[in-house]
């Protein structure tokens, strides 16, 4: 672990009871630095709760917003369950997926979007929703995503995601 | 009340029944013979609530509750077979097979699986499916022995808990969420427990294959033996499972308080060399210096003129039994003793000096509820796994102190203390500990003393485990243990052996000394090195060796390799071609224990019956039959019967003495050779002190010619101490040479912190590169690295 990161483990595993709270927190900070979740970051997840690699795993992957590959600069999940589903995201999903030439879980070859297609983001009054960099947005209509798409291309923000 | 815990009363399915408190209602339901499904639950781990199919109804509970979470309470009515309940378990099945495969008439599962019976006691007819099937990886590799299905896996969870609650490794996990779930590992390792094979046990379906027995039967044409592996001195109880005469498995055969119902894959997967060229299927007699197939009655009739000319000259020796029988391991005494007058046998054939405690024997459940175990010498996860799974239950899951004293840091998957001290030590240090003990001045020993002894006068209960090779240890240990049990400290000892059935051979009388049962005989012949040493001199004119490999095991390489070139006449009963057998003027081809029956002694004393599998080849005798055949020949055709259970009664009436006397009554003592020092590695240029060190799938004989154990077998390695490494120009991974005074082995150098620094360990056992060619007698040696190999290695590897 470097010096740094270890320094960071230290202070987030400071603020809980038992080290292996910290886990998460940590693996969204090595994120935030690396743009996912490396190998070396479960390495050093692993050191610092005293886990096994494959405990540290096994967390890692359960978590839709920790990521175990690079993702585009903007990341784009469209809910895919019951609620979302009767109002219209699968034709949400089939436009989106046709608008940016790419499958579930895939990357544009410009490295700007990603797209996944995730479990019941709990907004399920105001299905179909999707989720842009940890931003809701309600009621999405193919339309609707074709205009939010325009601004995101004019705006390019980073994906980030709050360290704790 | 039972263990103290208040009783409550159910009622189950109209019955009523008191049961402890705390008791879930799976096992409640047990106890009367009612039958609750289970997927998920499983009784030697914790409740995970995860699969639902364990449903039942509870007067009084809107919802349908699982049982295998739900503990007892008063009062409680509970019905298991109620219409809601069917509803509820058909509703979970489906479930379950939405995206199943269905592929049962390909699946290994097929027969024994319990999504198949509960489906078909409990489940609905056809599916109402009408979407396509999630599909996922299948046959996927997840290692040396398992190949998974992960269509077919039903998230129970069951084999990631057993790693993660049974042994502790917690290297199998789930991977993603929810329908998208995966078993797996980190980065897709290999998953490489020794214990691997339990979990294609406990795994409900078919998700879960061993490679060895994929697509070779179906469960209902397996005959079953109950049996006992003999692969290490744990003694698990197994069946193994044959079809048409052949091996195909073997399987878990739960005893409590020996395997708690776990083998190791060292046990499960070891059969397979019975089936390869390399096993030995009729006898072998030298002409011209190169083995040729004989019949049986010409390699008795040769070797019973041998042994009995030798005999008459009182230049015979005999060495075996640890890999034997109790019974044949008593035959072997009794061709010694009784057909050819010597007391020149020894099961010894290793370093080991001891099989037993001379008191304070413990049992393996001794381990449960002990509060500090203290090992020397032993390497319980290479040498003794299923009881390591106890030591480390008890270390993580009843807060027992785990204490190694020894060389260097053994594996350890369970917090554990090591205290560093060099081979030769150890006596000394017991002495300083019995003596601070004894004045009740813990505190004031020195150095790791003060520590260990306040250890060891804090605990409730003490376990010690050793290898039994030290016997200056192992006497100073016996006098401590002496001094915590007057203070009323339960104390017991466990040796672990080095051979299956050490302890076995030792009770039956394969030592110099003592006859079957420990008896002392007022007289002795010659141990193992004594008539190594006599035959490398030329005073013993033959050698009989059934059940051992000293060859490969023996830690004076050097005097073993010289006494059986010198020796006039060797023969040796094996199942394969060994090391020793190489040297042999007659080779026997000796039956396996898949193929007699008998009874084994595991290292707690436990007399085992096992039960023949298979028949053995037609040309292959057990060697309860060969020394029999022996006996015969020598004109003494009434000294040893071949049928075990004719010997087994002759020796159970002298083993009773030993087995009914009182605990701090001393057991006699086996005879051994005066101490050979440690080699000092100042007595050889730029040496380094060789500490031989244990592998699960290390040896010679069965585990070197098994095709099953042949991808976890390691490559012969040495460890140095990186600062070692360094100043030797030796490179992590490259081959070197070790040299030393007796000879040399080439093997893949490796560093680790773990080694002291001034010495190297050298994996034991491995017929490639004996470590026997670098040790002598004291099972240590002294070795430089050859420089020329470094180079060599270098420009290789440049
Ligand atoms: S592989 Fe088998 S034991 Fe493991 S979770 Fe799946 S069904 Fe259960
Ligand atoms: S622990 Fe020993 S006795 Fe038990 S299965 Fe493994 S090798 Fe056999
Ligand atoms: S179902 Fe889509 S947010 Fe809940
Ligand atoms: S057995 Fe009860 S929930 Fe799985």
């Amino acid at each position: 672990m470097s010096p740094e990161r270890r320094r960071k483990a230290e202070e987030l595993a400071a603020r809980y009871p038992r080290r292996q709270s910290a886990l998460i927190p940590f693996l969204q900070y090595c994120q935030e630095q690396d743009g996912f979740v490396t190998r070396q970051a479960i390495r050093d997840g692993a050191e610092m709760c005293g886990l096994t690699e494959a405990e540290v795993e096994s967390i890692a992957s359960f978590y839709t917003l920790l990521f175990r590959q690079s993702v585009g600069k903007h990341l784009i999940q469209v809910c895919r369950t019951l609620s979302c589903m009767l109002r219209g995201a699968g034709e949400l999903q089939e436009h989106i997926r046709r608008r940016l030439g790419v499958r579930n879980g895939e990357t544009t070859p410009d490295g700007l979007f990603t797209y996944e297609e995730v479990e019941c983001l709990a907004a399920c009054d105001r299905a179909p929703c999707l989720q842009h960099n940890l931003m809701f947005h309600y009621n999405v209509t193919p339309d609707e995503f074709d205009r939010l798409l325009e601004t995101w291309r004019a705006s390019r923000p980073a994906v980030s995601l709050p360290a704790e | 009340m039972t263990n103290g815990r208040r009783m409550v009363r159910l009622t189950i399915d109209g019955t009523s029944l008191e049961v402890p408190e705390g008791t879930l209602l799976v096992e409640a339901a047990k106890s009367i013979g009612v039958h609750i499904p289970v997927y998920c639950y499983h009784p030697k781990m914790d409740p995970a609530g995860l699969c639902r199919i364990c449903l039942v109804e509870i007067e009084k509970m809107p919802k349908l509750q699982i049982a295998c979470n739900t503990q007892v309470a008063e009062g409680m009515v509970v019905h298991t077979a109620s219409s809601r309940v069917a509803e509820g378990r058909r509703g979970v099945l489906e479930f379950l097979l939405l995206n199943h495969p269905l592929d049962c008439p390909i699946c290994d599962k097929g027969g024994e699986c319990d999504l198949q019976d509960f489906t078909l006691t409990y489940g609905p007819g056809a599916s109402r499916l009408t979407e396509p099937k999630l599909h996922k990886p299948k046959a996927v590799d997840l290692g040396p022995t398992i190949v998974l299905d992960e269509e077919r896996c039903i998230l129970c969870r069951r084999c990631t808990r057993f790693d993660n609650e049974i042994t502790h490794e917690r290297r199998l996990i789930v991977v993603e969420r929810g329908h998208r779930s995966l078993i797996g590992t980190a980065d897709g390792k290999p998953y490489t427990s020794y214990f691997s094979g339990n979990t294609t046990e406990i795994c409900p379906v078919g998700a879960l294959t061993s490679k060895a027995y994929r697509f070779r039967s179906r469960p209902w044409d397996l005959s079953h033996a109950d049996s006992v592996c003999t692969q290490c001195s744990v003694g698990c109880n197994y069946r193994i499972d044959s079809r048409f005469g052949r091996i195909m498995r073997t399987y878990t055969r739960e005893n409590p308080a020996v395997d708690d119902g776990w083998i190791c894959d060292r046990g499960r997967y070891t059969f397979n060399y019975l089936y390869e060229p390399s096993r030995l299927r009729q006898p072998l007699i030298a002409v011209d210096g190169e083995l040729k197939a004989a019949t049986f009655d010409e390699a008795i009739a040769l070797t019973a003129e041998k042994l009995g000319r030798a005999a008459q000259a009182r230049r015979v020796g005999i060495i075996g039994g640890g890999r034997l029988s109790d019974e044949e391991a008593f035959a072997l005494q009794l061709l010694a003793r009784d057909v050819l007058g010597s007391d020149n046998i020894d099961y010894r054939a290793s370093a080991q000096k001891y099989a037993s405690p001379p008191r304070y024997e413990a049992r393996l459940a001794d381990i449960d509820d002990a509060s500090l175990i203290l090992i020397f010498g032993a390497v319980t996860p290479e040498q003794a796994p299923i009881a390591d799974l106890r030591i480390r239950r008890a270390v993580a899951r009843r807060h027992a102190r785990l204490l190694f004293v020894g060389p260097f840091v053994p594996p350890a998957f369970v917090p554990s203390r090591h205290v560093p001290y060099a081979p030769g030590e150890i006596a000394p240090l017991m002495r300083a500990l019995a003596d601070v003990v004894h004045h009740g001045r813990e505190e004031q020993g020195e150095g790791f003393v003060a520590e260990i002894a306040q250890a060891l006068a804090q605990a409730e209960k003490i376990i010690a485990i050793h290898n039994g090779r030290d016997p200056q240890a192992v006497e100073a240990l016996d006098a401590l243990l002496d001094r915590l049990a007057q203070y009323d400290h339960p104390v017991g000892v466990l040796v672990v052996g080095a051979a299956g059935n050490a302890r076995g051979a030792e009770a039956a009388g394969c030592v110099p000394n003592l006859g079957p049962g420990y008896a002392p005989l007022g007289r002795t012949g010659m141990t193992t090195a004594r008539m190594l040493d006599a035959a490398a001199r030329g005073e013993i004119d033959a050698l009989f060796i059934a059940g051992a490999n000293p060859a490969l095991t023996f830690p004076d390489g050097a005097l073993v390799r010289r006494a059986l070139e010198r020796v006039e006449f060797l023969a040796v009963s094996e199942q394969v071609m060994t090391e020793t057998a190489a040297y042999a003027d007659v080779v026997f081809a000796a039956a396996s224990f898949a193929e007699k029956s008998g009874h084994v002694t595991n290292l707690e004393g436990r007399q085992q019956p096992f039960h023949q599998a298979v028949e053995p080849p037609v040309q292959v005798a057990t060697d309860a039959q060969i020394l029999a055949a022996l006996a015969h020949a020598l004109g003494k055709p009434w000294v040893i019967s071949a049928e075990p259970a004719v010997l087994f009664s002759q020796l159970e009436k002298m083993q009773r003495p030993a087995r009914t006397r009182s605990s701090r009554d001393p057991l006699p003592r086996p005879c051994v050779d005066d101490p050979v020092p440690v080699p000092d590695p100042a007595s050889w240029p730029d040496g380094l002190t060789v500490i031989p060190i244990p592998h699960l799938y290390a040896g010679g004989g069965a585990a070197a010619h098994d095709p099953g154990l042949a991808p976890m077998r390691p490559q012969p390695f040495a460890v140095f101490h990186p600062q070692d490494a360094q100043q030797r120009g030796v490179a992590d991974g490259t081959r070197v040479r070790l040299r030393g005074p007796g000879g040399e082995i080439e093997v893949q150098a490796r560093t680790g912190d773990h080694v002291p620094p001034g010495s190297v360990l050298v994996l034991a056992d491995m017929p490639e590169a004996p470590v026997n060619k670098l040790t002598n007698a004291s099972g240590y040696g002294v070795a430089c690295v050859d420089a020329a190999t470094v180079t060599a290695s270098q420009e290789l590897s440049a």
